[in-house]
């Protein structure tokens, strides 16, 4: 506590100079928001992105691997910055997500009446394997989302470095930043925007500080060319979940891009087989052309995705923000990004950087995501466990298919699951909403009138 | 169709009316696409108070004051705008205040070009009045 209170005088002075490592969303979101208030009130900071890709070429190597989705409330926050999303940047927009069970499947519209969802590419696009894809590669130049980002962080005066940076030191009284071996500066203040991808948080754990990393699990993408007329007609502005009990397999979707759809799948030991059995699930292949055969080389990686929180993401001059601190579980990472690289440029520039401000202005915001991830972690078990159970699972699509087909109802089940898939809401705010005691008498009516069918079924046979 | 498919919000057609002045509404609304003219109706007389283009918001106000819309606002040309509703916005400013920073920002220039253009009228009223003074 006497050390808190020592540290806690840390302030950026003009020439203060900062060091983001990495340039994904969380690093240019952070550089975005501490040059506009540092502009705003007047400070004069230097600002350096350290970023070790290029998002220009197409693949894995130049792309920070996600299905690319960015949830309505994140568009709205970033419109509202002036931060717009527009092709080619922008791949589709989209208005529906479209579950796809067994027993049937259930469109859901936007609640808002609008295209609020953007997809985008976090690189520059697919590795293109035959000419026909070559062919439909937007014209326009750069597509990459990570790349407008850090333009924009540009704009604002930051400073961008392709290079990796490989050692962080805290020997003296500001921590030194190295690449291969020279140093390059005493930072004021290190953003540890790393993600949980690079070996860039290892780094940060040897420092002594407390840092533990988040938990992590594998995930699946994949990225098929089928076409920009047929990604229309097949998969409109929708995107589609898939809840088909596939062993192993927790969560499928399929995203609609510009001629591509990613495929993004979650479970243990997903491996390229996995996704060409989930291609040959006939409820998949039903959503492609007839004529469709499933490619024996398409464009794919094997992402981490954070399932845990980091602990003590932050001491004098450091702070981890973005996947290296805290995410929403299973959703809109983007969005965290976001809110943390937010919260940390505030308590920087308004507050300073000692940990005891870090502590007080800025680890709310994460341990705010992580309380509402223990909420989101009930509801995706709730959700599975539905998905497991032909008769709940039956109940819950008449629900919500006689909720679709009263537009001027309000349409608390369908609600719920649109908040749920899009991470348009706190997972807090949507398991008060789904233990709603009219919603869950409704859906129980159903469930009896489900067994009740079956019964008359199984009795008329 | 490419560009419906690849575009945010929703699409205005030339001309039509997206707020008329006295009517309730809680919404904002950001300028993805196109231009909109903000008009002010007194009797039979229309008058353009502005012209907003791509990234600029209008509609904000009753976000805030929850009186009805101060003027009618209409697309020119094919617009596109994102809409945001109230309850989402200050649910937004609730978990982050300085989102309303730029919202401020953009309200404090318009003050000001507003107190432009009454210091102005006040001049020139001043300058008939004296006119009219030295004709009597
Ligand atoms: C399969 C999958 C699907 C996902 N889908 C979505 C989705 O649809 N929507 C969504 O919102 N989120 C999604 N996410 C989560 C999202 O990808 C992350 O939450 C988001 O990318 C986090 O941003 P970040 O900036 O913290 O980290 P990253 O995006 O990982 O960026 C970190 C950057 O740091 C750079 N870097 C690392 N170490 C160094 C170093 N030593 N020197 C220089 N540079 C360095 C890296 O090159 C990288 O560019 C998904 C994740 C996975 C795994």
């Amino acid at each position: 506590m006497n050390k808190l209170k020592k540290n806690s005088n840390l302030e950026l002075k003009d020439g203060a100079r900062i060091a983001v490592l990495g340039g994904g969303p969380a690093g240019s979101f952070f550089s975005i928001f501490a040059l506009k208030l540092a502009n705003q009130i007047g400070k004069d900071i230097d600002l350096t992105i350290y970023e070790q890709k290029s998002f220009l070429n197409e693949g894995p190597s130049s792309c920070n691997m996600c299905a690319g989705v960015v949830s309505e409330s994140l568009v709205q926050l970033l419109a509202i910055e002036g931060i717009i999303l527009r092709p080619p940047i922008l791949q589709r927009a989209i208005d529906t997500y479209c579950f796809q069970t067994i027993s049937g499947d259930v469109l859901l519209h936007s609640i808002s009446n609008q295209s609020g969802i953007a997809t985008v590419y976090r690189g520059g696009g697919p590795v293109c394997k035959s000419t026909s894809e070559k062919n439909e590669k937007p014209d326009s130049g750069k597509i990459s989302f990570d790349d407008f980002l850090i333009d924009c962080a540009k704009k604002e005066g930051a400073n961008v470095e392709n290079i990796r940076v490989d050692k962080v030191k805290l020997n003296n009284e500001k921590p030194e930043i190295f690449s291969k071996g020279e140093k390059l500066f005493d930072a004021d203040l290190v953003v540890g925007a790393c993600g949980i991808n690079a070996n860039a948080v290892k780094m940060f754990e040897k420092l002594g500080i407390g840092y533990t990393s988040p938990s992590v699990i594998k995930a699946f993408q994949s990225e098929i060319h089928i076409g920009e007329r047929n990604v229309s007609t097949l998969f409109g502005n929708a995107i589609h979940i898939f809840l088909i009990n596939q062993p192993d397999v927790k969560f499928s979707a399929i995203t609609p891009k510009g001629s591509y759809v990613t495929i993004s799948m979650l479970g243990k030991n997903i491996t390229k087989q996995t996704v060409v059995d989930f291609l040959n699930n006939p409820l998949v292949k039903n959503k492609f052309p007839d004529s469709w055969r499933t490619p024996d080389a398409f464009c794919r990686c094997v992402p981490m995705i954070n399932v845990g929180a980091a602990r003590h993401p932050f001491a004098n001059r450091i702070v981890m923000i973005g996947d290296a601190s805290s995410a929403r579980l299973y959703k809109d990472g983007i969005g965290s990004a976001y809110l943390t690289a937010k919260a940390a440029a505030n308590t920087a520039i308004l507050y300073g950087v000692s940990r005891a401000a870090f502590y007080k202005h800025y680890y709310p915001t994460c341990k705010k995501i992580n309380r509402d991830n223990f909420f989101g972690k009930l509801m995706f078990t709730l959700t599975n466990t539905i998905n497991k159970t032909p008769i709940i699972r039956e109940a819950l699509l008449t629900v919500l298919r006689s909720e679709q087909k009263q537009p001027e109802s309000d349409h608390k089940c369908s609600t719920v699951l649109w908040d749920m898939f899009t991470g348009n809401e706190r997972y807090t705010d949507i398991f008060i909403r789904a233990f709603n005691p009219r919603l869950l008498l409704r859906f129980l009516i159903n469930i009896f009138n489900v067994i009740f069918i079956w019964f008359k079924n199984m009795w008329r046979q | 169709m490419k560009n419906e498919e690849s575009s945010l919000g929703r699409h205005y057609k030339d001309g039509s009316v997206i707020f008329k002045e006295n009517s309730i509404g809680k919404e904002m609304y950001i300028i993805i696409s196109g231009k909109v003219k903000i008009i002010k109706k007194k009797g039979t007389v229309e008058t353009i108070l502005a012209i907003l283009e791509e990234g600029e918001f209008f509609g904000e106000m009753s976000l805030f004051d929850n009186n009805p819309r101060s003027a009618t606002v209409k697309a020119i040309g094919n617009t596109r705008l994102l809409e945001i509703n109230q309850k989402d916005f200050l649910k937004r400013i609730s978990n982050d205040p300085s989102l309303a920073f730029r919202i401020l920002e953009k309200m404090s220039q318009r003050i000001r070009i507003t107190d432009g253009k009454i210091l102005n009228l006040v001049l020139e009223m001043k300058k008939i009045t004296k006119d009219s003074h030295v004709f009597t």
